[in-house]
């Protein structure tokens, strides 16, 4: 942008920006981040020659003429869930955020346990569907989190962990498994590798998952927009460029186990 | 919308201002710019960028083919509309 913002109205717009990302981010219908251009685009437009630094309060008056940005689609294309949460307000602003905490620490009481099965699997996903829902309808209202995100991040910060390293690490164990436990297998490496086989076969692993980074770059450049969905609203910022990091790590995991290995053969 | 955009190309801005100057149409501006975003999905616009000398990027929007079909479509109900319309608030005077 080429105005600038007092500090005042910076943090407004970077406050309205967020609630425009979390009002639209369920909407598969609408591009967030074309949105969030043309809004950029035309604030710019409205106050480019208007003396600098733009006010807060300058910059309210345009903002109230776009409106609140979760009033922007019509009430039928609001994600059901957000409908019943904000139904459900009324019983409190710390209610919700107990359930949710509440829900997760049984999921891994009853997991430790191995108890009620398959209730420790279920728990932790509604505990994560319910804080989803809960912070979209937080985001829609223009509310602050406040204290309460350590109520409701828990579930989402675990279950995204362990399914994002699932998704990244996934041939990892497969390969480490398929390598250490096939004798035949052992006894080749052992003569290729010089004995070094525990060496190898980690190398063999992260060739591996370089190899996966690699299959996962165009899956995930054509769909980045999946990975913001999915995490949400932890991974709003991933974009294609880091889709781009993500493969150039695999090439780099790639090339150099090869080239570890190759040496190691010789 | 699809006929602001016209028969050229048009910034997404000025999109706004035009609707803007409609009286009777009561409107958060805000709302266009998902709108166009969904006429772009559906593929009855187009987009393109251009450098701007003062500022970012500008975008700006083009209809399709389809999009004038459409257009064209909605223009002729629209017409039936209002004729229809006139014609009972006629009768009723």
């Amino acid at each position: 942008m080429t105005i600038t913002f007092t500090d005042d109205a910076r943090a407004h717009f970077d406050r309205y920006l967020h609630r425009l990302r979390s009002a639209l981010s369920s909407q598969l219908s609408v591009d967030v981040s074309d949105v969030e251009r043309d809004i950029i685009s035309h604030i710019d437009a409205e106050l480019a020659g208007e003396p600098q630094p733009i006010s807060a309060q300058r910059l309210t008056a345009v903002l109230d003429r776009l409106g609140p940005p979760d009033r922007w689609l019509p009430v039928d294309d609001v994600p059901a869930g957000s409908q019943a949460i904000g139904a459900l307000r009324f019983a409190g602003e710390w209610r919700l955020p107990a359930v949710i905490l509440t829900l997760f620490v049984l999921g891994i009481f009853t997991f430790m346990r191995m108890i009620l099965w398959p209730v420790p699997l279920l728990l932790p996903l509604v505990s994560v569907l319910m804080a989803r829902a809960w912070l979209t309808s937080l985001a829609q209202q223009g509310g602050e989190i406040g204290a309460r995100r350590w109520f409701v991040y828990p579930p989402l910060v675990t279950i995204y962990a362990l399914l994002a390293s699932v998704v990244i690490a996934w041939p990892l164990p497969m390969v480490v498994g398929m390598l250490t436990d096939e004798p035949t297998m052992r006894a080749k490496l052992v003569g290729w590798f010089n004995g070094r086989t525990e060496f190898a076969i980690s190398l063999l692993a992260l060739g591996a998952v370089g190899a996966w980074w690699l299959i996962l770059g165009p899956l995930l450049y054509r769909f980045h927009r999946a990975v913001g969905w999915t995490f949400s609203p932890l991974a709003d910022w991933f974009g294609r460029r880091h889709v781009i990091w993500v493969t150039f790590a695999g090439a780099l995991l790639v090339t150099g186990s090869a080239a570890l290995l190759f040496r190691m053969s010789l | 919308m699809l006929n602001v955009i016209g028969r050229g190309r048009i910034y997404g801005y000025d999109i706004v201002r035009q609707l803007r100057d409609v009286d009777a149409l009561v409107v958060s501006e805000g709302t266009i710019y998902p709108i166009l975003s969904r006429l772009k999905r559906d593929g009855l616009v187009r987009t393109s960028l251009e450098e701007s000398p003062s500022g970012p990027a500008r975008k700006y929007y083009e209809v399709t083919r389809r999009g004038e079909q459409l257009r064209d479509d909605m223009n002729t109900h629209w017409d039936l509309l209002t004729r229809g319309i006139a014609a009972i608030r006629e009768k009723a005077k």
